[in-house]
């Protein structure tokens, strides 16, 4: 719960004190939140849960960002009344100064953080890092990558910010439009994080899975953001989310797909998932949410794993590689018609492996087919070629 | 939920004609909106039935297979690790 909680605070926290404050602080405000929280862990167990605990880290952290600004800059005109204005404990100060004003300070520095003057690959980085408490070997490894890249992609971003040029108000409607695929992938990864996690103990953390679809929900009731790209990506996080029960046994392994007891299914969820995904059949646009709610739809509705209609997600992978060329939709499909002849309606032996030039193709079928007819036991040994799985 | 599903599978058939013409004029009552960047995702088929297909960085073998050991997933009873470097991938 502790654990939970902290992570939702550090980016709500971040947001307030940078909208106070200004982004060219943005370094400061993270270790201020970082030492409350850290407090907040000691104090509390000592004491207690506080009555109203996010006003506690909020007057902390903003404690401790005074100090530290104040020993970085030397000048105390920092403590000056009008900057002061933010330092009621009680509430966060909320601006209904226009109408595309939202409510949500952590979403609206979301889209903050997806400005176009920083380089796209540093937009993601950022907002993972400050406002999703990522840390740089998750994102590294969720964006295949290095930490090494990771850091000089987030010192981009901080650079901008440095430099002024990055504004904490409100964008108007149509900057914020232009943000809006940036944002999605933010919390895409957030969900996807929390579905299946690089965490030492923890394999799955619903917790990140439910704020990725607080953010979403809330993105999907503002004008900027409801529209069906967005409710295509909330369904198919709810309609993910309904089977996160299922996947761990008593012990907390993991279960395949073919394992899991489908009665534990969250109903309310698959409902969600449902009512989300009529809402995203809407209009003239095809994104890749679209395709992968539609595959997600296919499982949570198919009534066993034997019933699941393998050929039309072979086809929704197919369709996923068009407009997304990368290896995992290749995997689905080889995935999908490796399924034993009876569940799909193919030969096996003549599987024709889809053409094209992404970088996985071969290893990524290669690898999908050996899994499924226990050849992988025959794998070469180095110094032959790696096999990836 | 079946009937919102069904609703949502036959608003994606108009799509499908699209997706098979590619390389022509795309036809105009429908926009494929292509994606760009290389991500996770939570793709069922990959993480679910194969059982954990993953894509790593990493500047050389044993530092793959440091950090797949580090995933919980890989610790279950009978999980079978193999780890091939891709061909030219540019990621």
């Amino acid at each position: 719960m502790v654990e939970h909680y902290f992570r939702h605070e550090y980016g709500r926290l971040v947001s307030v004190l940078v909208r106070h404050r200004g982004l060219q602080h943005l370094e400061a405000v993270e270790d201020a939140v970082q030492g409350a929280l850290m407090t907040a862990l000691t104090a509390w167990v000592a004491n207690g849960v506080p009555d109203n605990p996010s006003a506690w880290l909020y007057r902390v952290a903003h404690n401790h960002l005074v100090g530290v600004l104040r020993k970085e800059r030397g000048h105390e005109h920092i403590l000056d009344s009008a900057a002061d204005q933010g330092a009621d404990n009680s509430a966060e100060p909320v601006s209904s100064a226009f109408a595309g004003e939202m409510r949500d300070e952590l979403l609206r520095m979301l889209f903050v953080c997806c400005d176009q003057t920083i380089p796209a690959e540093s937009r993601l980085v950022l907002a993972l890092k400050t406002l999703c408490g990522f840390s740089a070997g998750e994102i590294a490894f969720r964006l295949f990558t290095t930490e090494a890249n990771v850091y000089k992609r987030l010192a981009r971003a901080r650079e901008r910010l440095r430099q002024g040029e990055v504004d904490t108000q409100t964008p108007p409607l149509e900057s914020l439009r232009s943000r809006l695929p940036s944002v999605h992938s933010v919390i895409y990864l957030l969900f996807n994080e929390g579905y299946l996690s690089t965490h030492e103990e923890h394999a799955i953390r619903a917790e990140l899975c439910e704020e990725a679809i607080r953010l979403g929900t809330l993105l999907a009731t503002h004008p900027v953001g409801a529209a069906p790209p967005t409710f295509a990506l909330l369904a198919l996080m709810h309609l993910h989310a309904a089977r996160l029960a299922s996947r761990q046994d008593a012990t907390g392994g993991l279960l395949l797909l073919e394992e899991q007891d489908r009665s534990l299914w969250d109903r309310e969820h698959l409902h969600q998932g449902a009512t989300w995904l009529e809402r995203a059949g809407h209009g003239d646009v095809l994104t890749r949410f679209h395709v992968e709610a539609g595959i997600a739809a296919e499982h949570c509705f198919a009534p066993s794993f034997a019933d699941t209609r393998w050929n039309e997600i072979a086809e929704l992978y197919a369709m996923l590689e068009r407009i997304w060329s990368q290896s995992y939709p290749t995997v689905g499909l080889v995935t999908c018609r490796g399924q034993p002849a009876k569940l799909f309606d193919a030969n096996h032996d003549e599987a024709t492996f889809p053409d094209g030039d992404g970088p996985c193709l071969t290893p990524a079928c290669e690898a999908t087919v050996r899994a499924f007819d226990g050849s992988y036991r025959r794998a070469p040994r180095a110094p032959a070629p790696h096999r990836q799985r | 939920m079946q009937q919102m599903f069904a609703a949502y599978k036959a608003w994606m058939e108009k799509f499908k004609d699209d997706i098979l013409d590619m390389g022509d004029k795309l036809k105009s009552d429908g926009r494929l909106v292509t994606a760009s960047g290389v991500a996770d995702g939570p793709f069922v088929e990959a993480k679910e039935v194969v059982g954990g297909y993953m894509i790593v960085a990493a500047e050389s073998y044993d530092r793959a297979v440091e950090v797949v050991r580090a995933c919980p997933a890989v610790h279950a009873p009978g999980a079978l690790l193999e780890i091939r470097e891709l061909a030219g991938a540019k990621m």
